[in-house]
């Protein structure tokens, strides 16, 4: 315990604070002026571009803003929480609830376990060699979602696709695996985590090679294992970067949007409808934006309810 | 991610517009004599390519008027012109699918069709697709109905003779083909496409839509739905679709020898299949119950008001709709003219698949025209999806589509 919690000091104790006689009140001021200067670019940006529609779309989640109003956007009506009852009694929404949630409580894990062990492997490595692995894991994350959805389209084919070919040289008949009710979520939750590995796998190889070499050094000398080595020092002192990755790993899986909508646009019999395709759905091809909204503010406030408790689990432990 | 910085987008465009809208002037319109003006056309798919060669050709006629196509995926056309006129950036001219006419002309954003526009130029079930509550918004630019597209030659392995002409024949037909002819499938039928199964509706003399109101639980639609299901039932079509699924390619193998279609895939047989399907297929018209009753379909053009140069706008789409420039469009692209008497002369007039397209246009139907049938239609789409899936009966997915589609409302 008391090697880890030095190992997770050290790189703070190592910014020296700079011993600098106090500002007087004038300097301190032309200070705070600077650095909202050097703020500015982002800080209007963010004000015009993230918060204004922000709070425009929490209003519009009370109101019945829809088709109607894309000539007046003023002849609106407020609702209160209208928007909100009617979702919940929405079979539909539900659904998609349902199938996210899924996505987040299979994918999620799966998605942090694979980049780890790949992670792992990679820091171990011939280095030549790992070059090239880590290249290959991470060019889905850099490709065009579009050329993804073709290429796996082609090889989850049931007749003329690569997978079923070779499940069928070992004589088995495969299924039609983006067109089954039972195996299209399955499906898309396999393409969701085979795009998005190397993004983590990049964080965890970073987290991996930050752990100070010589906390192995003494654990070996002590009579320490292979997995002991991992499961009391790896672990543990990739803590902190298993929090980030989970975090941002469940935001993203909650918003699944992509994968399912070029690959299945949530089909079939709804199967793959997630949240964020059926806001799509409502918001920009019927224009029920009042009612997309109160989606999106739903979805908004199940992310932040998981990143919470996350955070809760997860937290560095002292 | 990317959704979220969309939506966004939306808003902030949605909010920049209202304010351009208070401050703008308005331009004059109507079709008066125009010299010099730049117009922006939209374009859907492979129209919106080959648009740009009429274009040059309106432009050697017109110098002073010049013509920027741009052409839109059909997938992303509805959610764009919605986007564009929320924002009030709309393009002079667009072309538009017929079944978004009510939508969008309630949205206030198209202008009225000048008189000087001759209505009886068109065929009347294609004028009747640009008119919204007695006002006509625009001008069908080409028409498309569906029709039976069946292998010959396996027919002749499967011991038919003559294309099916009943309910009773199709059914007959398909299963002696996946039977006798050798074929894996004995038909191509969606599982989720309102388009091909509305025709069965309406084959039966039912309707979706009357007097203001759905009515998709009449037993003429649960009949359609149990008619439709038999083919999915004995394994006579594909139960789902995988996304790569291509009924022409499917078709062309002699997997699916039969499907409904419109003109375009005669095209696509022709490209795809090559020489090898020379004299391997042909079309018939729709299968009959009480009537034999087709989809039609199509794009209108439209002028969109915030346009300056509506004059020139207009006087582009006259010139779409002149007959010789339908005849060379249908030549370029094998859309069939919405004018009639482009009809009269030509391949058009001697083409034997055609004269079958064109009696079908005779006895065609279009979706309701209320604002919200695109939301409809995609409830009703799943619910046709869970009975051909075997998820739920056809009485009861009549009358969850009937409870959906009220919900959703007509507007």
């Amino acid at each position: 315990m008391s090697k880890a919690d030095i190992g997770l000091a050290s790189p703070r104790t190592q910014v020296a604070h700079p011993a600098s006689p106090k500002p007087g009140k004038a300097g301190r001021e032309q200070r705070n002026l600077a650095g909202w200067l050097f703020a500015l670019p982002w800080t209007v940006i963010f004000l015009v571009f993230m918060a204004f529609p922000i709070i425009v779309s929490l209003l519009l989640s009370f109101t019945d803003f829809g088709l109607a109003n894309l000539q007046d956007p003023f002849s609106l009506h407020f609702i209160g929480i209208e928007n909100y009852v009617k979702l919940v009694h929405d079979q539909v929404f539900l659904l998609a609830a349902l199938n996210t949630l899924i996505v987040v409580v299979v994918g999620v894990p799966l998605n942090v376990i694979l980049s780890l062990l790949v992670a792992i492997g990679l820091n171990r490595g011939v280095n030549y060699v790992r070059t090239i692995f880590r290249i290959g894991y991470y060019l889905p994350v850099v490709t065009s979602i579009v050329a993804i959805a073709v290429v796996w389209r082609f090889l989850l084919d049931p007749d003329t696709g690569l997978v079923n070919n070779l499940l069928h040289m070992i004589g088995i008949t495969g299924p039609n695996w983006l067109g089954s009710i039972t195996l299209a979520l399955p499906s898309i939750i396999f393409v969701v985590v085979w795009h998005n590995i190397g993004s983590a796998m990049i964080i965890f190889l970073a987290g991996l090679q930050g752990i100070d070499p010589s906390l192995y050094e003494a654990a070996e000398m002590d009579g320490a294992g292979k997995f002991a080595l991992f499961r009391n020092i790896t672990l543990p002192m990739l803590r902190p970067t298993m929090l980030f990755v989970t975090v941002i790993t469940s935001i993203g899986f909650l918003q699944v949007f992509q994968e399912p909508f070029v690959l299945t646009q949530g089909g079939p019999l709804n199967r793959t409808l997630t949240v964020g395709i059926y806001l799509y759905q409502q918001g920009f091809n019927f224009f029920n934006q009042g009612y997309a909204s109160a989606m999106a503010y739903i979805l908004f406030v199940a992310i932040v309810i998981l990143a919470f408790v996350q955070f809760r689990l997860l937290r560095p432990q002292t | 991610m990317k959704l979220k910085n969309v939506f966004m987008l939306a808003l902030l465009m949605l909010t920049m517009g209202s304010l351009a809208a208070c401050g703008g002037g308005s331009s004059s319109g109507g079709s008066g004599n125009v010299t010099s003006a730049n117009l922006t056309v939209w374009g859907m798919g492979a129209e919106g390519d080959s648009m740009k060669t009429v274009a040059n050709d309106f432009m050697k006629q017109n110098p002073g008027i010049h013509v920027t196509v741009q052409s839109i995926p059909w997938a992303n056309a509805h959610q764009k012109l919605l986007t564009a006129v929320a924002g009030t950036q709309t393009p002079d001219v667009s072309q538009m699918g017929t079944t978004w006419m009510t939508e969008f002309a309630k949205t206030g954003a198209l202008d009225t069709t000048p008189s000087s526009i001759d209505q009886s130029a068109f065929f009347p079930s294609a004028w009747k697709t640009a008119v919204v509550n007695g006002t006509p918004y625009g001008v069908p630019w080409y028409v498309e109905t569906r029709v039976l597209y069946y292998r010959t030659d396996i027919a002749q392995k499967a011991g038919i003779t003559s294309p099916p002409k009943t309910w009773d024949d199709l059914l007959a037909a398909a299963q002696a083909m996946k039977q006798k002819g050798g074929s894996k499938y004995g038909i191509y039928l969606p599982s989720n496409d309102w388009q091909t199964f509305l025709p069965f509706v309406w084959q039966n003399s039912g309707k979706v839509f009357d007097n203001g109101s759905y009515t998709l639980n009449s037993p003429q639609v649960v009949q359609a739905l149990s008619f439709y299901q038999n083919f999915f039932k004995d394994g006579l079509t594909p139960q789902v679709e995988p996304p790569s699924f291509d009924e022409v390619q499917t078709f062309d193998q002699g997997s699916t020898p039969m499907f409904f279609s419109g003109p375009w895939s005669a095209g696509l047989i022709k490209q795809e299949g090559g020489a090898s399907m020379q004299g391997k297929w042909a079309i018939a018209p729709m299968p009959q119950k009480v009537t034999n009753t087709s989809f039609v379909g199509g794009s209108n053009m439209v002028v969109f008001k915030n346009s300056p140069n509506r004059a020139a706008a207009w006087k582009f789409v006259q010139y779409l709709s002149d007959p010789t420039v339908q005849t060379k469009w249908y030549n370029a692209v094998g859309d069939l003219p919405s004018v009639q008497s482009a009809w009269n002369s030509g391949t058009i007039a001697s083409d034997k698949n055609l004269a079958i397209f064109h009696t079908q246009l005779g006895d065609a139907q279009g979706p309701p025209s209320t604002s919200k049938w695109e939301e409809a239609a995609l409830a009703i789409d799943n619910d046709i999806q869970s009975v051909m899936l075997g998820k739920s009966s056809p009485d009861q997915a009549a009358q969850d589509m009937q409870q959906k589609a009220t919900s959703i409302g007509v507007q």
